[in-house]
């Protein structure tokens, strides 16, 4: 059987099938299809398509309905997944701020003067003396920790870090003997990179005002 | 050929309306009229399980976004527009599903082919085969046009095309079908 060469009226078997024509439109088109066995072939297929169609699945409408939030929750509905999408941003906040504090306290701990450092009784440094007055503290909070004493006694290595346990002068040297502190004040006085100017500054400010008053 | 309004337009508009205003009722209604149709379009697009909610997710997302219907196409069409791509979303899952579990893929397509046969055998009629046998694409086009009446410029915006390359693919899916019932 050969097709119909009318495709503006095969266009519209569809719609006559489905009764979506008007009635001049299904009148002329009913005069084709008698005469044309191409198109009386194709409607009779149409039919059956839709005669075969699968048998929808039953649906519960009511748990479908149920499912719909009423108008006025639709956008409340969409909260949660904007509240879920903040989560993300305030947990980098809280790993960025302890990151932060993480550097800031090792930072300072690693360049902080020796006056300050021994002033923090609660935290007794483990760096000697020479760590901080001999050699520069290390640019770089990156830079371990642990490193900084050993540059400390390779320049000055007559001081033992378990000999001299504190930075301080005012708490570190409390446990030493006159001896030892001694010893000490000289070693510190033979080493050249010890500044002068700071300490001295200070004397002379206080022996001025001595002075003065 | 002009085409006769389909009676239930201005009505799914109101019940909209009915809907924003918070009568819950009328989302019943707007699902009880198309609720059946989604549910066939799905069976004849070859989903297989879950067709209830497919159904339920096209509503609820449609509902959803209801603010952002124009009503520049009829609410069927926009619904069978949702439940096309959510069909989509889900062979593509089941596609990555496939592709990341090797040692089941050998079952699972099995298990496909034979529903497709079984659909097929269930549905005792050759007409029935050769629509199964036609190209996703065709028989999408193909099922909208025959089974949902459908007029071409529906056809392209649910399918994502244009009106004449709908045409052609209803016409090439019942050439398909006449060569396929013929034989």
């Amino acid at each position: 059987m050969n097709d119909c060469m009318n495709i503006e009226v095969r266009d519209a078997l569809p719609d006559l099938a489905h009764g979506r024509l008007s009635r001049p439109e299904i009148v002329v088109l009913s005069e084709h299809i008698q005469s044309c066995a191409g198109c009386r072939a194709e409607l009779a297929l149409l039919r059956e398509v839709r005669r075969s169609q699968p048998l929808a699945p039953a649906i519960d409408i009511s748990r479908i309905t149920s499912a719909i939030p009423p108008y006025g929750r639709v956008a409340l509905a969409a909260g949660p997944t904007k509240r879920v999408e903040l989560k993300r941003p305030l947990g980098y906040a809280i790993l960025a701020a302890a990151a932060l504090i993480a550097v800031v306290v090792g930072g300072r701990t690693l360049t902080a003067p020796s006056g300050v450092r021994g002033m923090n009784a609660g935290n007794p440094p483990t760096a000697p003396v020479i760590t901080i007055v001999g050699a520069p503290a290390p640019a770089s909070a990156e830079a371990p920790a642990v490193r900084a004493p050993e540059v400390a006694i390779a320049r000055a290595p007559v001081v033992k870090k378990r000999d001299v346990p504190s930075l301080s002068l005012i708490a570190g040297t409390q446990d030493l003997s006159d001896a030892e502190l001694e010893s000490l004040l000289s070693e510190l006085d033979a080493i050249e990179a010890v500044p002068s100017a700071e300490p001295q500054s200070v004397t002379h400010s206080i022996e001025n005002i001595g002075d003065g008053t | 050929m002009t085409l006769e309004p389909r009676g239930d337009q201005n009505s799914d508009r109101e019940l909209i309306e009915e809907w924003m205003a918070g009568d819950s009722r009328a989302a019943t209604r707007i699902v009880e009229r198309h609720a059946e149709a989604l549910a066939r379009f799905a069976v004849s697009s070859g989903e297989r399980e879950e067709i209830e909610e497919l159904v339920q997710d096209t509503f609820v997302r449609a509902f959803s976004s209801l603010d952002s219907f124009r009503g520049e196409s009829s609410l069927r069409t926009w619904l069978f527009t949702i439940e096309k791509r959510l069909m989509l979303d889900r062979r593509r899952a089941e596609k990555r599903q496939r592709a990341t579990v090797p040692v089941e893929t050998a079952d699972a397509l099995t298990e496909y082919d034979a529903l497709d046969l079984l659909l097929a055998q269930e549905a005792e009629s050759r007409v029935r085969k050769a629509i199964v046998a036609l190209s996703p694409m065709q028989r999408e086009v193909f099922v909208l046009r025959v089974e949902q009446g459908m007029s071409y410029r529906e056809i392209a915006e649910i399918v994502g095309t244009t009106e004449g390359a709908a045409r052609v693919h209803y016409h090439n899916a019942m050439r398909a079908v006449k060569e396929f019932v013929s034989e």
